[in-house]
């Protein structure tokens, strides 16, 4: 709160002058100059000193500045050969963006097709191709010669007898399947047991 | 002194103006234009305030807005473009005169106030109040000459502290402390 008997200072009735202060300094100060003269006189002399400079500064440093026309055209030119080259800028960009994305995908292409011819070529992957039909010269089919009451017999099974593992073993060898485990492949009889068929390689796949 | 929208607000106000108005221009370009407009005179008034020849200060105008361009092209703040625009030209100003002055084998350290050469039909017109007011102002330091014409250009403290590189307080001492000068000026 400010006194009334005490003056302003010079830095107060500047940024009084000026709108420098908080709202309810600045309502206190004009409270305080309503009611002092001398303050007020002060303020008056600070903003004839403030005028002064103005007409200085007027004086001494240009007023009219040169017709506008000229330098707004250049500068418009100006903004569009900048705006230009961001868009060129930002095309080679994509297109460098769009180059290395090509060059990864085939990279990724050429990694996948060599890590196949690969594994075609080496390790466990490597194995014969192996027709899903049996090849008949290796499994034509051997049958034992049974009747119809044999088939119809209510003593035999409907599940086909397990083909033991040596046997399992000799068929993938003839079918070029070395060192692969027996159970790696199912080994199916050609004509099921109940129908005829023999427990003999001929007729195993 | 200035004839510029004091409150950098309006600055906002013209930009959403210009681009409502030209809807299928360049909106960015379009408020670059405008902003141009109202503020190049009192760039190059201030820029005068350095002694750059006016095709320079032209020049510095015209970089001054070409960075604005960049600025606001990278999405950056629009607060405060008053202060902004003033704080580029008077960085730019500073280098170059800076490079003038090397150009002209003249010290760094030496201040010259640019002050154009009075003719004498100039001086005789120019009263004494002013012919003093003037040699006091080429005596104070260049900061508080700085401080007094960008007040004159209607820049707020805080905004002047920003173009200088000062703090609030001691642009309010620089302030008062110039006043002063000139105030002493007249008792004698």
């Amino acid at each position: 709160m400010l006194q009334e008997s005490s003056h302003l200072s010079d830095r107060d009735l500047l940024l009084w002058a000026d709108g420098e202060l908080p709202s309810q300094r600045t309502a206190e100060m004009r409270r305080h100059l309503n009611a002092c003269w001398t303050c007020r006189t002060r303020m008056a002399e600070m903003e004839h000193t403030i005028a002064d400079f103005i007409q200085l500064y007027g004086n001494e440093f240009q007023q009219d500045p040169p017709p506008i026309e000229g330098p707004r055209a250049l500068l418009k030119a100006r903004m569009a050969e900048r705006a230009a080259l961001t868009a060129v800028g930002s095309n080679i960009w994509f297109s460098r963006i769009r180059q290395v994305l090509a060059a990864a995908v085939l990279a990724a292409l050429l990694l996948t097709a060599g890590v196949a011819i690969r594994m075609s070529l080496h390790g466990d992957y490597a194995r014969p191709r192996i027709s899903a039909v049996p090849n008949v010269s290796l499994t034509p089919g051997a049958i034992n010669p049974i009747g119809i009451q044999d088939v119809c017999s209510a003593s035999v099974s409907t599940n086909d007898p397990a083909v033991p593992d040596p046997l399992k073993r000799e068929v993938m060898r003839e079918y070029g399947l070395h060192d692969v485990p027996s159970n790696a492949y199912e080994i199916d009889y050609l004509v099921t047991p109940q129908l005829g068929g023999a427990a003999d390689i001929r007729k195993l796949r | 002194m200035s004839d510029a929208p004091k409150d950098s607000t309006l600055d906002l106000r013209l930009l959403g103006a210009a681009a409502r108005r030209n809807p299928g221009k360049p909106r960015l370009e379009e408020e670059i234009t405008e902003l141009f407009d109202q503020w190049r005179g009192a760039l190059l008034r201030y820029l005068s305030t350095f002694g750059l020849p006016q095709h320079d200060s032209e020049e510095v105008v015209q970089e001054v807005f070409l960075s604005l361009f960049s600025h606001l092209q990278k999405g950056k703040a629009r607060t405060n473009l008053r202060g902004w625009l003033f704080r580029v030209a008077h960085n730019l100003a500073l280098k170059r005169r800076e490079a003038d002055r090397k150009a002209a084998g003249i010290a760094a350290n030496v201040d010259h106030l640019a002050h154009p050469a009075l003719n004498p039909e100039e001086e005789l017109a120019s009263n004494r109040r002013q012919r003093q007011l003037s040699s006091i102002l080429r005596a104070l330091p260049e900061q508080d000459r700085r401080c007094l014409y960008l007040r004159a250009e209607g820049l707020r403290y805080r905004e002047i502290a920003e173009v200088v590189g000062m703090s609030l307080g001691s642009v309010a001492a620089s302030l008062e402390r110039s006043l002063a000068r000139f105030e002493r000026a007249d008792r004698r």
